[in-house]
């Protein structure tokens, strides 16, 4: 039972703790890939398929 | 005699708990709003925020071409990822005569990275409380019409609701993978930019002006209209007709963002667990839930944008919610106590 209960505390923390993680990797590794000026060229010029004209 | 005096106040305290809470996600909504699109130069002059705030991702839908947005919309920055072409790995269409190039991302880590970070720390969290796109939902829902017309959901609208998990395939990843330059969900679907990005700045460019036209961040009028404008004026109409109907019509059937943070809701370190101990399934959370969840069957479901309507309606505290390091305490079980007693 007490195990049990254990393995649901480790299955609780664990998984977030491993996505964070993750998440933190991969924004890491977007930044040297390159990957952030690409979405800083497309956020800091007009989308004119996001306004609506094309 | 005495517990026919008591009922009334009891009823009047819970709907008093309900509204408070209501009040304080409204505030959250509002004031994170406000925050990420504060850039009141680009309301004044009708043009966009180009500072290396645009680096971060928002985590909710807004708009990059809102006047005010200092961050950029996860969705859309996804798509402008996959758009990008790796011209090393090219070559000429002899059809079309133009030159075809092959992904040159074909995984978004930067911007999955932060959608990561906000789904494993909250997950559909960000809907109730940090999207302004549901802000704007929420305010319209608030418009009064007969009892008959309001829908708190759509019956039998559960096939439905995966659409917006193929919206979400389709027109976010697959089509921009294959289409560069070409943010298709963006361009054919999203309500969010029409609203608080192309009406704005083409009311500013028709009545007042539009220099910064010139330089690519703003728009000169509605003169420029087209058949798009056409088209994404008549789904955001739609949505904003339904919203006033039935509860977040976008977040339920379309929000590709929306769909993301659901597979998180199970995972997510904000979590809600309903105490079995409690819950006399009197039914009313589920009675509560504008989404259409039933909370005791299942408390992270997908569809659950964790907007404490139901842990405010629960008349025995059995609904907890938190990061689970500390137990946060249900108010309605403070009045539980209090009426115990």
């Amino acid at each position: 039972m007490k195990n049990k209960s254990n393995s649901n505390i480790v299955l609780r923390y664990l998984i977030p703790a491993l996505l964070l993680t993750c998440a933190v990797g991969f924004i890491i590794y977007g930044i040297f890939d390159g990957e952030v000026n690409a979405v800083l060229s497309k956020a800091t010029a007009l989308c004119r398929e996001c306004v609506g004209i094309g | 005699m005495e517990t026919q005096v008591k009922a009334p106040k009891k009823q009047k305290t819970r709907m008093q708990i309900r509204k408070s809470v209501e009040r304080r996600r409204f505030a959250i909504q509002a004031v994170f709003t406000i925050l990420t699109n504060s850039y009141i130069v680009g309301f004044i002059r009708g043009t966009i925020y180009q500072g290396k705030l645009k680096y971060i991702c928002v985590p909710g839908m807004n708009c990059y071409s809102c006047p005010g947005a200092l961050g950029s919309c996860p969705i859309g920055a996804l798509q402008a990822v996959f758009n990008q072409g790796n011209y090393t790995n090219s070559w000429l269409d002899p059809k079309s005569g133009s030159v075809i190039a092959q992904p040159l991302y074909w995984f978004a880590f930067y911007v999955i990275g932060f959608i990561m970070l906000f789904g494993a720390l909250c997950g559909r969290l960000v809907c109730a409380f940090l999207c302004p796109f549901g802000l704007i939902q929420d305010l319209l829902y608030k418009i009064p019409l007969p009892k008959k017309m309001k829908i708190k959901s759509f019956p039998h609208d559960k096939p439905f609701r995966y659409l917006k998990y193929v919206l979400l395939v389709v027109f976010v990843i697959v089509l921009p993978l294959l289409y560069e330059s070409n943010p298709f969900f963006c361009k054919y679907i999203c309500p969010s930019g029409m609203l608080i990005g192309g009406i704005p700045l083409m009311t500013y460019g028709s009545v007042i002006g539009n220099t910064a036209a010139q330089t690519g961040t703003g728009i000169t009028s509605w003169a420029e209209a087209g058949g798009l404008t056409v088209l994404k004026m008549c789904i955001l109409g739609a949505i904003i007709i339904l919203s006033i109907i039935t509860y977040r019509p976008f977040c339920k059937y379309v929000c590709p963002l929306g769909a993301i943070y659901s597979f998180f809701n199970k995972i997510s370190l904000y979590r809600y667990t309903v105490d079995e101990s409690k819950c006399t399934h009197c039914g009313a959370c589920n009675h509560a839930c504008r989404m259409g969840v039933d909370i005791t069957k299942t408390p992270n479901a997908l569809e659950c944008i964790r907007c404490g309507d139901c842990k405010a309606a629960c008349p025995h505290g059995a609904i907890c919610s938190g990061f689970g390091i500390k137990k946060k305490q249900d108010p309605a079980s403070d009045v539980n106590k209090g009426s115990a007693a």
